[in-house]
Order: C-alpha cells, then structure tokens, then sequence
C-alpha cells in the first residue's frame, strides 16, 4: 500500500518535472528572441555583420539609425554561423550590410534565403580595391631555405580568393564608410545631409589615423611582424610591412610543425622581438613561438570582433587601431 | 553422507506471484544432480538463489551447512549458459583466461606465481585443451571454448560445479565429450556436480539425483539410477504454464534476456487484456506425493 | 635539414606525444573491451561544457574541464549498468549531453577566445607546465594500469563474474574512470581532443587484429599508438603536415595495414571464431 502511494508520488513527481523542464525551455526560447526594440522606430533599421562594418554604420549613420551585430560581440566571424533567430531579425529590417570579399562566407546563403524583398543589401567592400591572398610570395624573397613551399599552399588553406581584412588599413575603411554612407542617402533621403556630415567627420579622423601610421611607421620600412593569422595584408601594403602569419587567413587552424620551425627560423633572423596573437585566438602557438625564439607576446586585434567589455569601455575602431599602432611600434623598439 | 546443498522450504518470487514455492531437495557430496523442468518454469531463477544472486522470499539454503550469501565465500564454481561464445569476442588466450579465475589467491594489485600457472595448466588439462593453451578463445570452435570455461572454474578447485545449461548451442559431439570430463571429474575429483537441463535424454544417464520442476519434462525412463524429487511453484500444463511464468521474466528479462525465451508469448498475452490472476484460475491442480516436496495450491 | 630534436617545442611534442599515446593506448583496450569505444569523445566534450562552466562561474577552467571529465565518466558508467544490454548507448548519451551543454554555455562566455583555446590544444604548442603536468599524470596512470592489469583484465572479460570472484569491481572501476577522466581532460587540452579519442580506439582495433594474448593486445596497442604518434610529428615537423590529422591517419593506416596483412595470412579475426 505505502509502496503504491510512493510509486504515484514518484510519478507525479517526475511528470512535474518534465513539464516544468519544457515550460522551461518555451520560456528560454522566448525571452532571448532578440530583435530591434521600440527605440528603433522611425529609423533605418541596419543589420550589420561583423564589428567593423557595424562601427562604420554607426559612425556615418548616427542617431539614424538603429543597427544590429550579426556576429556576436567576442566571436570569432571565421566560425559562426547564422541561427534561424538571426534570420528572423533581418526579416524586420531595412538593410543589410557586409563586409565582403569572402569575409562571410555565410552572407551568401543568407541574403538568398531572406524573404525581405524591401532589403537592401549592401557590400561594404565593393569599391575596395581587393588584394590577392598569396603569402608564398614572402617565403620565396626572404626564406630561401624553404624547400617546402607547395605544401604551405594547401596547409594553408583560404576560404576566398582575396583578402577579407579590408577595413585594417584607414584608407579602405574610408572607403568602405563611403559606400555605407551612399547607401544609406538612398535608402533614407531625408537625412542625406546628417550622413553626409557624419562621413565628413570619420573621413578626417582616417586621414589623421592615416597621418598616423605614415609618420611613425616610416622608420621601419620593410620590417616583419609575426601574427596569429594573415589578416594584416592591407595594413602591411599601405605601409610598408611584411607580415609572417602564423596560421592563413582563416583563423581556425592548428599549425604544423615545420611552420612552426619556419616561423621560428624567421623569428631569429629578421630579430624579431615581439609576436602578435589575437585575442579571440588561442595565444598558446603564439606564446610558444616566442618562448622558443626568446622574444615576447602581445595582442594586436585585427579588429573582426571586439568583446562586449571593450565595446561597452568605449574602444572602437581608431581607438583600437591606435592600440595596434602602439604594440607594432613596441615590437620594432 | 554429507549434505553439501540443501534446501529447505524454499519460496522465491520477484514479485507476490511465487515462481518457487516450498521447494525441499538436497544434493550430496559426490552427486550428479540435475534440475530440469519445461522453459520458464523457474531452473535459471532456482540457479540465482542458488548462487546467492537473489536470495528467498521465505526458507533458506544452506551450502555445506552455512546459509549462501554471495558466491564469494563459497566454494562454488559456475559455468553460465552460452558461457563460452561470451568470451568469444575478447582476444585471450586460453591460458589469460583460465588464470583470472584464480583472483582471489594471487590478490589485489599482485601477480601470478609459479603456483597458479601450474594450476592453470591442471585445468586445461583435465577438459583436454592444454594443447590449446597459447591459442586466443575467438578462434576455437564453439565446444572447445565452452571446454575453456570450464576449466577456468575448475582451477578455483570448487567443490560444488553448477553448470546452466551447458548443452544448449554446442555441438553433438562436444556435449558427449563435455559430459564424459564432466563425469570424469565428478567420480575422480569427487567434484559435486549441479546441472541445470532440459535435455534429459543425453545427461539423465550421469545423473543420480534430479529435481525436476516441471511435470512433462520428467521423462523417467532417461533416469535408470536418479532418485527424483518433483517440485513446482506453478508448473502449468505446456503453453498456459508459460503465460504466468512471464512474471518472471517480465523482470528477470531485464537481468538476463537469454533466461527468458517465452517473454514473447507474455507480451502477446498482456496485449489481450489479461492479467496474472486470471489465468490462475485456469491452473490444474498437480499432487505429487513422491519424494520429499509436496506442492500446495492454492 | 635542421635536427628535429633542436627545437624545446618539438622536444615537448615529442615527449608528451609518447607519453599521452602510451597512456591512451593502454586506457583504450580496457575501453573497447567494455564496448565503451567513444568514451574519448564523449569525454573530452564533456570537458569543454566544464570548461564553459569554469569560464562562467568564475573559477579555473582546467579544473572545471576535470570536474566535468570526472562526472561525465562516473555518468557514463551509471547508465551503463541501468541500460544492460544497450550498455553503448550510455557513451552516446553523454557524449550528446556534452556538446549540448557545451554549445548552450559556450553562448555564454563573453569571449570565444577562452574557449576555443580549450577546444583546439595542439600538439606541437605545448606549454612546460603542461609537460610536467603529463609526465606526473603518465607515472600515476602507467602505475596504476600495471598494479591493476589483472583486475582490469578480469572486469573487461566478464565484470559479473570478476564481482562473484572477489575483484573490488566498484573500487577498481571508478579508479579507473577517474584515471581516464583525468587524462582525457588533461590529453584534450594538450594535444588536442582529436589525438585523444582516435588514439583510444583505432590501435586497439588494429592490435586485435594480430595480437596472440591480452598482453599482445595492449602491447601492439602501444607499439601503434606511440609509433603513430612519433610518426605523425617527424612527416609534421619535415613535410608540414597538420599534426593531428597524420598521426590519426597514420594510426589508420597501421589499422589497415594489419587487417591487409591478417587477411593475407589467412587466419581467422578475432571474434569470428566457433
């Protein structure tokens, strides 16, 4: 008798639980559908991908408009991939803009299977004029011991034919606030001339970043800086550098020894003093590749996502860019 | 003679309906003896109790006069059904697996002497397998690797060997030889030997004593010497005794599938709406007044 | 052509890489002999849901990626003894439960850096710290797998009948779940999750398929394990191959080998005999 009413206690018990597991799980759904909010209402509502893009429209756009980040602040863009949530978001509304240049290799399948049809979607890096990847080039002018070169190009494998990293030279990301500005006077008309001004403003602030770098990267003309991964292709070209990555262009890999040995090689014989990591990439290679050619770390952000803290501390993208001139300059001194 | 089982007024069931109920029947040292009855009628059930794996409802058994608790302070040793095509999967040799038998005298955390070995290589001798000694278990035959497990038993030197249906899935040949070292031991080791069966025709010539569950299994003409005592919790007419012994196996099958052969029909019964208690009703009173149990009805 | 041994890293590699993949090739035969193949997996997953939450809750990751590895082994074994004869699926629940928890938590980490450094160890990236954590961790778990071996033997071969014969079952397997925990959690982090799980499984398969004995079989385990290992960094470190892909291909590659040569040989697999 006790057993049976202790067996239907149990019952009711684990019944209770298993509803309030699913309610649980209704309510989580929910209440993280995220989306614009009321403040959105009667501005341009902007989707954009990646932090860089998402700083450009919020530079040039202003108080007009409402924009959202795509990838989440702090992640890695390399490896995300769009949720079912985030198509629900661009389906509210009014543009869409990414960087482009095989940056996202997801922006495709998404602009495709949204069914906005009053989305305009725009590329940010449409009038950049694009560099081809090809770090093999380097090796060949200064690693002439290298017998290894046709297995760096498939270790290191590309997700595009250009280089993504656009926006890490100031006279693109000029260029690519320029595109995002035109696109917003079309898209609302009324406020052409706040865009137009805004534009103005970052404009100049690139050109004295621009300034900048020039003056005080200057001295070091031809020198190497070591990262985690190729994204300082536009960076080096403007002015003057050579980078060695540790890993290619995507950011998701795991070295292999004889690149390790390479970079190692390298390291010592240009003297290098510092190598950069990433901070949304595991420092470990990085800290291990100074530790054996005696030099030391330290972070140089290629910009593609900034964590919440930094974002909410204020740092954006000159800030930031000014941080990465400084660490270069440590590493040269 | 000393009695080396005994048990007394046994009742076992997992659930209120008894599968055993008031089963007297003793072995002595030096007997061959045989439990056989229809499927499902409670052999593998009367196996763990023997075993001490599930313990009376009510009654007791004793093992060379101390109540069995677990095998572990026994001198039992016990060879499972399909116990050889078990092992077949585990690459081993004979010899590997004769030794782990012998566990509980080498002891925790140390390793085989000169001793044990020797006692290995006894055992593989006594069921004609020491040539095959080096050899890995999966790739003998079927017979040979049931052979194997017994002679991991027999290392431990037990002085009771229960053996669950050991001629089930060998071959003719290797039961005949199985039951020749069986025997063989039994009269030069002075091993008692317990053997759960349904195949009487083959084994009911070695057997002196035989206690038999159910009554259509008890051919008594396959039994010239045996002394034969008749128990039954519930034995049934063949068919409808394998609906209610489906209690059983509605549990036991979780333990032990291959146990249960008749569960199918239990499910098929259960899908009509019926339950245990009424086909009790449709039970056939038995009286068996021979040997020592006499089985109550409700 | 520069000496392999000139360089600490490689030096590292190599060592630890022995090391893990004779510790993983032991811990593996007594695993796949208890049907319990995926474990590396749905360990090492699980470490990364402990690394999330050490992440979230404020305390040290590794510790948290142990604690997990620790729980997700003693729930593994748990559900194994409930499940009976589909004993396997117990891996695979856990192993589910892991990447779940990992990937709803991960969600929640403020910085996918932390995170992913956990998930991605490499072998040729291997702190000092993390050496002498493998060496300490190699001492205890050789140790204990020679001190057990007959007990392990008995409880793969048949754990009833091991319980039955007196072998402390209950103590020498959660021993050895701890053990193995351990070093999955430790291997996953160091030498990456893909090295660990592979290593666990595929030269013991290889090993059955040659091995005359018990004993055979965990050497030939070894002998695949830390030749695979050695192997994968020597064509690393001189063709620039990705280090943890060749030392698992290579490891197959023995498998098939083996299995090529066996099969020519004529004889019988194991398993197949009767």
């Amino acid at each position: 008798m006790l057993q049976k009413r202790t067996g239907k206690l149990k019952r009711r018990l684990a019944r209770m639980l298993v509803l309030s597991m699913m309610a649980g799980i209704a309510g989580l759904g929910m209440g993280c559908r995220r989306g614009f909010g009321k403040e959105a209402q009667g501005k341009v509502k902007v989707v954009a991908s990646i932090y860089p893009v998402y700083d450009f429209v919020q530079k040039v756009g202003g108080d007009q408009v409402a924009v959202l980040m795509l990838v989440p602040s702090g992640t890695e863009p390399h490896t995300w991939e769009p949720s079912s949530r985030d198509m629900l978001v661009l389906e509210e509304a009014d543009m869409f803009v990414y960087n482009g240049a095989g940056m996202e290799t997801w922006a495709e399948d998404i602009t495709q299977s949204v069914q906005n049809k009053d989305l305009m979607i725009v590329e940010a890096s449409c009038e950049v004029e694009l560099l081809k990847i090809d770090h093999d080039e380097e090796h060949e002018e200064h690693d002439h011991k290298d017998e290894h070169e046709d297995h760096d190009e498939e270790g290191h494998h590309h997700h595009g034919e250009f280089d993504p990293h656009v926006w890490l030279s100031p006279e693109n990301a000029k260029i690519e606030m320029r595109t995002i500005m035109e696109a917003l006077k079309k898209a609302d008309p009324e406020h052409a001339e706040i865009y137009e001004k805004n534009f103005q403003a970052a404009s100049q602030e690139c050109d004295k970043l621009d300034a900048e770098y020039r003056a005080a990267l200057s001295p070091y003309t031809g020198k190497h800086i070591v990262v985690a991964h190729e994204a300082y292709g536009y960076l080096c070209h403007a002015y003057g550098l050579e980078q060695i990555g540790i890993e290619g262009v995507s950011a998701d890999q795991e070295p292999d020894a004889a690149r390790m040995r390479e970079i190692i090689d390298m390291a010592k014989e240009y003297d290098i003093k510092c190598i950069f990591f990433e901070e949304l990439v595991d420092p470990k290679v990085a800290k291990t590749i100074a530790d054996e050619a005696g030099c030391q770390t330290a972070a140089l952000s290629p910009l593609d996502g900034l964590t919440k803290e930094d974002i909410d501390s204020g740092r954006e993208y000159f800030s930031v860019m000014r941080d990465n001139l400084n660490s270069i300059l440590k590493a040269f001194a | 003679m000393e009695k080396v089982i005994e048990v007394k007024d046994l009742s076992f069931g997992y659930t209120k309906d008894m599968i055993l109920e008031h089963v007297n029947f003793s072995v002595q040292k030096g007997d061959f003896a045989l439990i056989i009855g229809d499927n499902g009628v409670g052999k593998s059930t009367m196996v763990k109790l023997l075993l001490g794996v599930n313990s009376p409802t009510s009654g007791e058994i004793l093992i060379s006069g101390k109540k069995v608790r677990s095998l572990k302070d026994s001198r039992i040793g016990y060879l499972p059904q399909n116990g050889g095509s078990r092992a077949a999967a585990f690459p081993a040799t004979c010899e590997e697996i004769v030794m782990s038998s012998l566990y509980k005298e080498i002891g925790f955390g140390r390793f085989a002497g000169k001793k044990q070995k020797e006692k290995v290589q006894k055992a593989l001798a006594l069921v004609d397998m020491e040539e095959k000694r080096k050899a890995l278990i999966g790739e003998l035959s079927g017979g040979q690797q049931q052979r194997v497990m017994l002679a991991r038993v027999l290392a431990g030197d037990p002085e009771v060997l229960i053996l669950d249906e050991p001629t089930v899935g060998v071959d003719a040949e290797s039961v005949d030889r199985l039951l020749h070292i069986l025997h063989h031991i039994n009269i030069e080791k002075k091993v008692t030997i317990l053997m759960v069966t349904h195949d009487i025709d083959k084994v009911g010539p070695f057997a002196n004593r035989v206690l038999c569950l159910s009554e259509g299994a008890c051919n008594e003409e396959a039994l010239p010497q045996a002394e034969i005592i008749h128990a039954h919790a519930h034995s049934h007419p063949k068919g409808e005794g394998a609906h209610i012994h489906c209690a059983n196996c509605e549990i036991d099958h979780v333990h032990d599938r291959e146990h249960c052969p008749e569960c199918r029909h239990c499910e098929a019964y259960h899908d009509h709406g019926h339950t245990h208690e009424v086909i009790r009703e449709h039970v056939h009173p038995h009286h068996h007044d021979r040997g020592e149990v006499r089985k109550e009805e409700k | 052509m520069p000496s392999i041994f000139y360089y600490a890293y490689m030096q590292r590699a190599l060592l630890v890489g022995f090391l893990l993949a004779l510790l993983v090739a032991c811990l593996g035969t007594v695993m796949v002999h208890k049907r319990l193949s995926l474990i590396g997996d749905a360990l090492s997953h699980s470490s990364l849901a402990g690394v999330a939450l050490g992440l979230l809750g404020g305390f040290n990751p590794v510790i948290g990626a142990m604690a997990a590895c620790v729980v997700a082994a003693f729930a593994i074994e748990g559900i194994r003894k409930k499940l009976g004869n589909h004993s396997e699926l117990a891996v695979a629940i856990v192993l589910s439960t892991g990447i779940g928890l990992a990937g709803v938590m991960s969600g929640f980490v403020k910085s996918s850096a932390d995170f992913n450094s956990f998930l991605f160890g490499s072998i040729v990236a291997i702190s000092k710290f993390e050496t002498r954590l493998v060496i300490v961790l190699a001492v205890v778990v050789l140790f204990s797998f020679f001190l057990l071996y007959k007990e392990l033997f008995y409880i793969s071969f048949d754990e009833q009948a091991a319980a039955i014969s007196g072998v402390p079952v209950g103590l020498v397997n959660a021993i050895f779940t701890i053990l193995t925990a351990v070093t999955v959690s430790i291997a996953a982090r160091t030498v990456g999750a893909l090295i660990v799980s592979s290593l666990m499984v595929v030269p013991v398969a290889g090993a059955m398929s040659v091995a005359r004995s018990y004993k055979s079989t965990i050497v030939w385990s070894a002998v695949i394990s830390v030749s695979s290992t050695i192997g994968g960094l020597v064509l690393s470190f001189y063709c620039g191959l990705k280090p943890g892909g060749t030392i698992v291909l290579i490891s197959v590659l023995w498998f098939l080998l083996l299995h090529i040569w066996k099969w020519a040989a004529g004889t019988k697999t194991i398993g197949k005999g009767a």
